[in-house]
């Protein structure tokens, strides 16, 4: 417990240093964005379904909700609400009818697809177009209210996973994700947890998105990108898989990017590759170091 | 009784258990025995519903067909797997929390005080093994189902192992498939099952344990 409040504290510290210059605070909310969706994908990895498309759960909803504020703020309510069940129920289906290694790829692809299909998305709106490659426009709130919210949600959103970790149901998840099959000999429902996992994975997923819009004040197809997708497994393997690390290297990727794409756009992208060649031997190595701190702390 | 009737299992066309009827009573304990392949540990998995089959289980009378394993652990059946599968990424004590009171396994084998905070990936066999049986027994099942129990087991544990095992069979049915220590396990069953080629060849009721082994080396070296 001691920890998890340590760990909160630097969470919060960071908020109120980082709300000092404008620029930082901007920078603070991207972070917290891209920290929360590598929250919402270890929630998915700990009942064992390790996802490469999660821009789509991140992205959908509020998407849809971009563009149904074209005509309204209801319509835009009432399609984030649609677009979260939707991308819940299409994960859950993915999770059910795959195994893991399939889940991987199917997840991948099916964000792909999104990717490349959602600029088809164009209607006239006041005699002119809108959608397309150039996307929805978005409300959006003060710097200051924006960094609460943010700095709020991120710590939230992390007690619960943390919470959560500790907790039977959180046993439960890191059972089934270990070992399908001893799981349901010692009676555990997958279903059940395998939809929590992906319920949590989303509400953190959909939170994210949310904020996202609010601090660009405009969603493009450009939320779908493999970029996106692919951000939390690297943090997450980076941070060796734990949470706390994980949300730092969030944080340490973000800035990355900045300085990197701000000296050569797209240098990021190169980095990311990169990361993703050898992260079977970068897998190896957190594994072996995670092991031997294992048997230190045995 | 937990009763499985007539359980038929094939996996990619490949017929691992044909016809097999199988029971265990409440306060009996019952040893499946046969070589590598016989489809023992597939019949566990057919009781426990973590394969799909052929044929009809039910439990104390209530047929089960179609009831996902979770439902089948509420009415009492559990199974303890082969090969000391257990969660990796958690501890042993977190391990045997899903299941129960950690004080409680402790009880059957006090060393898993001192390993309570070590993650179960890094335990040997013999400590796997038990974290697998205190998982099972703990949720005090009316059917324990036990495969391969005393795998890479020191002879201390096993002891300790068998006589859990007593005294859970005073209210549950036991069933124990086994290759390890044959003459100890037949000492404390009633009935002994001899599966070949997914089959039940013989069915023995053990009076002595020195008739049933005399028995049962008519049909393997043991």
């Amino acid at each position: 417990m001691k920890r998890i409040v340590a760990e909160t504290a630097v969470m919060l510290s960071l908020a109120v240093i980082m709300s000092l210059s404008p620029y930082y605070s901007w920078l603070f909310v991207l972070m917290s964005i891209y920290s929360l969706l590598t929250l919402s994908w270890l929630f998915m990895r700990k009942a064992g379904r390790i996802s490469m498309g999660h821009s789509f759960l991140f992205g959908f909803p509020v998407f849809l909700a971009s563009a149904g504020y074209s005509f309204s703020s209801e319509v835009s309510i009432q399609l984030f609400i649609a677009g979260c069940a939707l991308s819940f129920v299409i994960f859950y289906i993915f999770a059910e009818m795959t195994g893991r290694t399939a889940f991987v790829f199917l997840t991948l692809v099916f964000s792909i697809f999104v990717w490349v299909s959602s600029p088809k998305l164009v209607f006239e709106k006041g005699g002119y177009l809108t959608g397309g490659e150039v996307g929805f426009s978005f409300p959006t709130i003060s710097q200051k209210e924006l960094h609460i919210l943010t700095g709020g949600t991120l710590t939230l959103f992390y007690l619960i996973y943390r919470i959560i970790g500790e907790s039977r149901a959180g046993y439960f998840m890191r059972a089934v994700g270990d070992d399908e099959t001893a799981s349901k000999a010692v009676g555990i429902d997958l279903r059940k947890i395998k939809a929590l996992s992906i319920l949590l994975s989303g509400m953190t997923a959909w939170s994210a998105g949310i904020i996202y819009g609010l601090e660009f004040g405009h969603i493009s197809p450009e939320i779908f990108s493999v970029e996106i997708s692919v951000f939390p497994f690297i943090a997450s393997l980076i941070g060796a898989g734990n949470p706390f690390a994980s949300v730092l290297s969030s944080f340490g990727l973000v800035y990355l990017s900045k300085i990197l794409n701000s000296m050569y756009p797209g240098l990021m992208g190169i980095v990311y590759a990169a990361i993703l060649i050898l992260s079977p031997k970068i897998g190896w190595w957190v594994y072996v170091k995670g092991k031997r701190l294992d048997e230190k702390a045995g | 009784m937990l009763m499985a009737e007539n359980i038929g299992v094939a996996f990619n066309g490949l017929q691992v258990l044909r016809g097999v009827t199988f029971s265990v009573e409440r306060g009996t304990a019952v040893l499946v025995v046969g070589p590598n392949g016989s489809g023992k540990s597939t019949l566990f998995r057919a009781v426990m519903g973590t394969v799909k089959y052929r044929g009809k289980v039910s439990v104390d009378g209530k047929v089960i067909e179609g009831m996902p394993p979770h439902r089948r652990f509420r009415l009492g059946i559990v199974l303890a797997p082969e090969k000391m599968r257990v969660a990796e990424n958690l501890t042993v004590r977190e391990n045997i929390e899903i299941s129960g009171r950690f004080r409680d396994a402790v009880r059957i084998f006090p060393e898993l005080e001192h390993l309570k905070n070590r993650k179960a990936g890094v335990l040997s066999g013999g400590e796997r093994q038990i974290v697998v049986f205190s998982r099972a027994v703990l949720s005090d099942p009316s059917y324990l189902l036990l495969d391969e129990p005393f795998q890479a087991l020191s002879d201390e544990n096993v002891e300790r192992m068998i006589s859990e095992i007593e005294r859970r069979k005073r209210r549950a049915g036991i069933a124990i498939i086994s290759h390890d220590r044959i003459e100890d396990v037949v000492e404390i069953c009633d009935t002994l099952y001899f599966m070949l080629s997914g089959r039940v060849r013989r069915v023995i009721e053990i009076e002595s344990a020195e008739q049933a082994i005399k028995k049962l080396e008519k049909y393997m070296i043991l």
